[in-house]
């Protein structure tokens, strides 16, 4: 759960040119979940 | 749950084993097993997919022969990816691969293949006929809720005017939706079985209800670009947003527009997360984990499924109280944006701004129409950018003088080089405008024989034709049965316009006639006037700038503008289109009072479509001859682009208006200030 958090907060927070550079490549690696 | 390699190449195997079987051809073979991967890939991933719950359910279950509930999971695979599919297609999704394959009407044919094969499979399954007839019941009826759930999301996306909808309605999509197929998967293996299904029915429509929504939050705060924002889907999130009354203003300026750029879509999840999409989320959530809880009371002992319940319940409280902190966070970072519209005016304005006389922007016909080899028409397209220009406050004496002295002897042709055709009140209408504006009074006498040929031609009804007698060459019946669209109320009213701007003194009696005829020909089944050469768009704005310069609050003209207000889609666009958004914000402008953030939301749309150059798309704006007598629209993009310049220009002079009549009031009602008060007070933006 403390990956959701992070993920949630460091794509709303972190500087918006940090967000461009670090790219979130799987969501699945952090979330298990299925898309409907 | 762990990546599961195993139960991943069982199901896929026994599907392609089931089309080979059918003796599918290669080709198709391969695109709905490509398909199929999008939906059985995530069990090889450790991600859950929606095919699997037929084999939980029988793990839970402790059966010990698995057949039926892998048969079942492949039968679930063909169902859940021709949904998935076809919600891609509709999504007009970019990083599905069988549509970049294959293309989107193929996709669409795919995927109502992938329905009628897990109908087939439900036929092929080794059990009693009633319970295969059950299955088939069940799946064609989750199948047709998912329909109008599906109806729904589609109907409501990028819609602005929600006021009538209620937040149950939106989360009864996700019922409809994610909710209803995961009933079907849960109950498949029961109802197979012939044994109780009720129970597995509701848990499913709760747990898939809750995971669709948990996806759709999912989607705006876990990507750095939701797709959801790009598209502006009214899922719960950005719907709540939108009707939170504190919100309202800032959430539905900010979405106008494009959402395609990271720093746009930071700030959305930043606002968002302070609006009561938050706690709306949590009230869904409260309410069905109970639910939920309550189902699995009913059904004891299914372990699996307890445990994937309970992960969707940490995800859902992990990502709820995120965004609580997030918005503890973001409490004093808000930026407020001040639209500036200078710099898309001034980019615009460099780009229209030729001295060629907008050869550019030519209607040229070579393809021999009424047996010429080249007609020009390069008076009507040039006029309409000219108008602009005008409001720019740019000068266009030359531009103008040389259209005026394109006329012929009875006045001028929309094609200058030839006197095939009769003169047309559209030309006459546009002249009139500019040289009424410019107070051209040297060319007056220029008009003289025209005014005079249009005067025998109008009707004593108000009725305007679009092409005009002039008892030589051309009469009266033949014109009315051979010349294509001699009545269009956008035409009628562009050339009373122009009277009115020439002489209204003069011809204040023909104009009201006109106004009264064109009344006369509102079209009540479409709150609009229905034209022969524009769009509904441009015609509204052509018929508000008339009839409200003479006579405002005209009960149809209130219905139309109702009517166009309520179009307004969430992006501040109309149709998609900026040249049809441009007219509809100028038609609205004509009116006394405008609604400041269609209008602002409107204008963010033009400015954010405009291209590095300055210009916008060119758009169809009025039908015009093709080759070989079909009919075409004429479609420039310096037109185009005069339009949505023209909007910016009236819309920014409207709300620097009302900045002024806003400041205005506050100093009347601010108390006296001392004199070094006011010598030291900061200049206070308003925006």
């Amino acid at each position: 759960m403390e990956n959701l958090r992070n993920l949630i907060l460091s794509l709303a927070l972190d500087n918006e040119e940090k967000i461009e550079k670090n790219i979130i490549e799987d969501e699945t690696k952090v979330v298990k979940l299925f898309a409907i | 749950m762990e990546a599961d390699e195993a139960t991943y190449e069982i199901i896929f195997s026994s599907c392609l084993e089931k089309l080979e079987k059918a003796g599918e051809p290669e080709q198709i073979k391969q695109y709905l097993m490509l398909a199929l991967d999008k939906t059985l890939g995530k069990i090889k991933e450790g991600k859950l997919s929606p095919a699997m719950f037929p084999l939980v359910i029988a793990k839970d279950l402790k059966h010990e022969d698995l057949n039926l509930a892998y048969e079942l999971a492949v039968i679930c695979a063909f169902f859940h990816t021709a949904a998935d599919l076809t919600d891609d297609v509709e999504d007009e999704a970019e990083n599905n691969d069988l549509i970049n394959k294959a293309g989107k009407s193929q996709a669409i044919n795919l995927a109502n293949k992938l329905l009628f094969i897990s109908q087939q499979l439900i036929n092929d399954l080794k059990i009693a006929d009633k319970l295969k007839l059950y299955l088939l019941k069940m799946f064609s009826n989750t199948g047709n809720i998912m329909c109008n759930g599906q109806f729904y999301d589609i109907a409501l996306t990028n819609t602005a005017n929600n006021e009538n909808i209620q937040i149950n309605e939106i989360s009864l999509i996700n019922e409809r939706k994610g909710g209803v197929e995961l009933a079907c998967f849960f109950a498949a293996l029961p109802v197979a079985m012939d044994i109780e299904s009720g129970d597995y029915y509701k848990l499913g429509i709760y747990y898939g209800a809750l995971a669709q929504l948990f996806s759709d939050y999912f989607d705006i705060w876990c990507q750095p670009v939701s797709e959801d924002l790009l598209v502006l889907k009214n899922t719960m999130p950005v719907f709540s947003a939108c009707n939170d009354p504190v919100f309202t203003e800032e959430i539905k300026t900010l979405l106008a527009g494009k959402n395609d750029l990271v720093n746009k879509q930071v700030i959305l999840k930043r606002i968002i997360a302070k609006t009561k999409a938050v706690e709306e989320f949590e009230e869904y959530f409260k309410v069905c984990s109970l639910k939920i809880n309550e189902q699995l009371q009913a059904l004891p002992g299914l372990k699996i499924l307890e445990g994937l319940v309970q992960e969707l319940f940490n995800n859902c409280e992990a990502l709820i109280n995120t965004l609580y902190e997030l918005r503890k966070s973001v409490a004093k970072k808000a930026k407020v944006k001040i639209y500036n519209f200078e710099n898309s005016i001034s980019m615009a304005l460099d780009y229209l701004n030729t001295d060629n006389y907008f050869e550019d922007t030519w209607e040229v016909q070579r393809w021999g129409f009424l047996d010429e080899p080249k007609l020009i028409g390069n008076i009507f397209p040039p006029a309409l950018i000219m108008e602009t220009l005008l409001d720019a406050g740019i000068d266009i004496d030359d531009s103008l003088n040389y259209i005026l002295s394109l006329k012929r002897e009875k006045g001028w042709y929309y094609f200058s080089n030839t006197d095939k055709i009769p003169t047309d009140t559209d030309d006459l209408g546009q002249l009139l405008n500019l040289v009424g504006r410019t107070c051209s009074f040297k060319s007056y006498n220029l008009f003289r024989l025209p005014l005079k040929i249009l005067e025998l031609n109008l009707e004593e009804s108000g009725r305007c034709p679009t092409w005009l007698a002039d008892q030589d060459k051309f009469q009266k019946e033949d014109i009315e049965n051979t010349w294509f669209g001699n009545e269009c109320a956008g035409v009628m009213a562009n050339l009373y316009y122009g009277l009115f701007l020439f002489n209204r003194e003069r011809y204040k009696e023909k104009i009201l006639k006109g106004i009264h005829y064109i009344i006369s020909k509102f079209d009540p089944s479409k709150n609009n006037w229905t034209g022969s050469y524009y769009t509904n768009y441009y015609t509204f704005y052509l018929v508000s700038r008339l009839i409200n310069a003479f006579k405002p609050n005209i009960g149809c003209l209130n219905l139309a503008k109702a009517k166009m207000r309520g179009e307004q889609k969430l992006n501040g666009s109309w149709n998609n289109s900026p040249q049809d958004t441009a007219s509809v914000l100028l038609g609205l402008l004509t009116f006394k009072d405008i609604d400041q953030l269609v209008l602002k939301t409107g204008m963010i749309y033009l400015q954010e479509t405009q291209k590095y150059d300055g210009s916008w798309e060119g758009e169809n704006l009025f039908i015009c001859p093709g080759k070989d007598g079909r009919m075409v629209y004429y479609n420039n993009p310096k037109v185009s682009s005069s339009f949505c310049l023209r909007a910016l220009l009236q819309g920014q002079n409207k709300l620097n208006a009302l900045q002024e009549e806003k400041r205005e009031k506050v100093e009347k009602h601010r108390p006296l200030m001392k004199i070094s008060e006011v010598q030291n007070a900061p200049v206070q933006l308003i925006y």
